[in-house]
């Protein structure tokens, strides 16, 4: 347990930050999200965020307003999606997940979030607002110990590789089909095209490198991720294996939500899913904002290490 | 949802048994029991709440090894803790395992955590474990565990049917052989490990208490299906594997020090998580007895063999 001391409106406070799994997650305890954080507060929990990955804030009990003031410390918000309708109508960076209980496609899959853009969000937080007594929590999976833990032969491998990352194609149809544009980064944006990341990233603040690949959206081969350097079948063999590896138990954490919950996750190093284990007809509800990120840059030697 | 809502209402006895579910396909949070003073009428809601949970954790229990025999003994008749490890000294109904030593073993062996049910490759299995967490890291070290029952009622109706007639092998594997000759204890009820036969237990078994449906095939030992060639095996085994651990169907449990678990091999699987360095500093001790189990019955069947 790591704990910093700090002088907070005159009134000594500390944040505890502990580990719950070995590799990835951490709760926080001794800050109010309620209140403005002093500088001190900010640089701790950004400090654990690269170390931990995903924070985990309990009986924070937050309203839209200030789960927007908290994330804003970490950066700025985008609305929920590149395409308009997809957030609250009078806060547009609030996107409410559909109920995973109501997919009827199967398990829900796991995903980063906007990986489909050239500039993926960097961190999301996500809020408690409406939960089932058991069941309905979220499991968060680490890229970089995912990477860490293969062989070297295969890190240097998939250095070199890409991704081509297809947007969902609802969101696709709706703008080719003239829907109004969306906004992404302070861009108007008008069509979805697929974009190529590099497979293994750099992170722009750690250092660190990662595995950054989710399996896709829509189920199929269509909607789904393919390294462009390989075949098909080589790419679809490599991308199963990779998915596989990196949400083996040893590099996830799973979180049992409770009221007043919140979590802050680097989704530049993470994919996370939702659980959908309880009754559908149960209201679940949690509240997700986004901050802008940056082109992902690849390790050197990659086509994209300089970007 | 009535069997859902059933399961997943914490509930306070009035003996003062306290049962919070931990998920919905399994698992729940037992306080109230003081190992001192085990009534009656106590040993028969933790009975009851076993075969409704499949899996029961008590969090601060803290047993001395004569307390760990004594409150396994509530759940059924013992059998022996391991099929290749010798017991602790004093206590041949408990076995140990250390992280250390485990840790040695895999950096031979290469051997990595599989999905598992303790030694299926025997005609009658143990039915269950009650297990000790003596000493465990401050984050890590945590268990998985799988519902094969809500697996098996989430496969859609004709692969429920297509499986309910199926048998598989199952033999104990490399790694159980090679642990056996390491330890000098290589026999289980008597059968060296090494001359154990091929056993054959249906894929789909009637649970003995609740009559349960569960899938009884496993990652660890389970080495094809009757009458179907490898490729068929595999492409059924694979797809089962995956679904049986989809998150919807599993529990991940932090352990903490004097933490006890007791868990039913006829209805899940579990799966050690090495996400910590097991030759450096944190240590995982754990201590295990093991319930004595019948030969597993088919559900096609209605129960019978």
């Amino acid at each position: 347990m790591t704990t910093t001391a700090l002088l907070d409106d005159e009134r000594l406070s500390s944040v505890d930050i502990e580990p719950v799994t070995g590799v990835i997650g951490a709760e926080v305890t001794g800050v109010d999200l309620r209140r403005p954080l002093s500088p001190d507060v900010v640089a701790a929990l950004t400090s654990a965020l690269l170390d931990h990955h995903v924070l985990f804030f309990r009986d924070q009990h937050l309203d839209i307003d200030q789960q927007i003031a908290f994330s804003r410390y970490f950066g700025d918000p985008n609305p929920s999606h590149p395409v308009p309708g997809t957030g609250l109508a009078e806060q547009p960076e609030i996107y409410r997940p559909r109920s995973p209980a109501e997919a009827t496609e199967g398990p829900p899959s796991w995903h980063a979030d906007h990986i489909y853009m050239h500039e993926p969000s960097k961190i999301s937080s996500l809020r408690a607002v409406s939960l089932p007594p058991v069941g309905g929590g979220t499991m968060w999976a680490s890229q970089v110990a995912a990477y860490e833990s293969l062989s070297p032969a295969l890190q240097g491998f998939l250095d070199q590789l890409s991704v081509v990352h297809p947007p969902p194609p609802g969101f696709r149809a709706q703008l080719a089909a003239g829907g109004a544009p969306g906004r992404w980064n302070g861009r108007v944006i008008d069509r979805l095209d697929e974009v190529e990341h590099p497979l293994v990233v750099v992170h722009p603040e750690s250092g660190k490198r990662s595995i950054f690949l989710h399996p896709g959206y829509g189920g199929g081969r269509a909607g789904g991720s393919r390294i462009p350097e390989l075949s098909t079948t080589e790419s679809d063999a490599l991308v199963a294996f990779l998915v596989a590896h990196i949400t083996a138990p040893e590099r996830t954490v799973h979180f049992a939500w409770t009221p007043g919950a919140l979590a802050l996750w680097d989704n530049r190093v993470t994919i996370h899913r939702p659980v959908a284990d309880y009754d559908p007809d149960i209201d679940r509800v949690l509240h997700r904002v986004s901050l802008q990120g940056e082109p992902p840059r690849g390790v050197p030697g990659n086509r994209f290490a300089d970007r | 949802m009535s069997i859902l809502t059933s399961v997943l209402t914490s509930h306070r006895s009035d003996i003062g048994l306290d049962v919070r579910p931990l998920s919905t396909s399994l698992a729940a949070e037992v306080r109230g029991v003081d190992l001192a003073d085990i009534s009656d009428e106590l040993a028969t809601e933790l009975r009851i709440a076993f075969a409704r949970h499949q899996i029961l954790f008590f969090p601060e229990l803290r047993p001395t090894p004569d307390q760990h025999v004594t409150f396994a003994r509530l759940f059924g008749p013992l059998t022996r803790p391991s099929s290749v490890k010798p017991s602790v000294d004093g206590h041949p109904e408990i076995t140990e395992f250390d992280s250390r030593e485990l840790g040695e073993q895999r950096a031979v062996s290469g051997y990595r955590e599989r999905w598992h049910v303790d030694i299926t490759f025997a005609v009658e299995p143990p039915g269950g474990a009650v297990f000790h967490a003596v000493e465990v890291p401050a984050a890590g070290g945590d268990t998985y565990f799988a519902s094969t029952q809500a697996a098996y009622d989430r496969l859609s109706p004709p692969w429920q049917r297509f499986l309910d007639g199926l048998v598989a092998f199952h033999e104990p594997g490399r790694n159980i052989l090679a642990q056996a000759d390491k330890y000098g204890q290589p026999d289980w009820e008597g059968t060296s490990v090494h001359d154990i036969p091929r056993t054959e237990h249906p894929v789909v078994i009637a649970h003995p208490v609740t009559g349960r449906p569960g899938i009884f095939v496993n990652p660890g030992f389970t080495t094809g299906i009757k009458g179907f060639s490898e490729a068929e095996s595999r492409t059924v085994l694979d797809f089962l594997y995956a679904h049986v651990t989809q998150p919807e169907h599993t529990v991940r449990y932090r352990w903490r020090n004097g933490a006890v678990a007791v868990w039913d091999n006829r209805a899940v699987w579990h799966r050690r998580v090495v996400d910590f360095d097991e030759l450096g500093g944190a240590t995982r001790r754990v201590q295990r007895v093991q319930l004595k189990g019948d030969r597993p019955t088919a559900y096609a069947t209605g129960g019978l063999v």
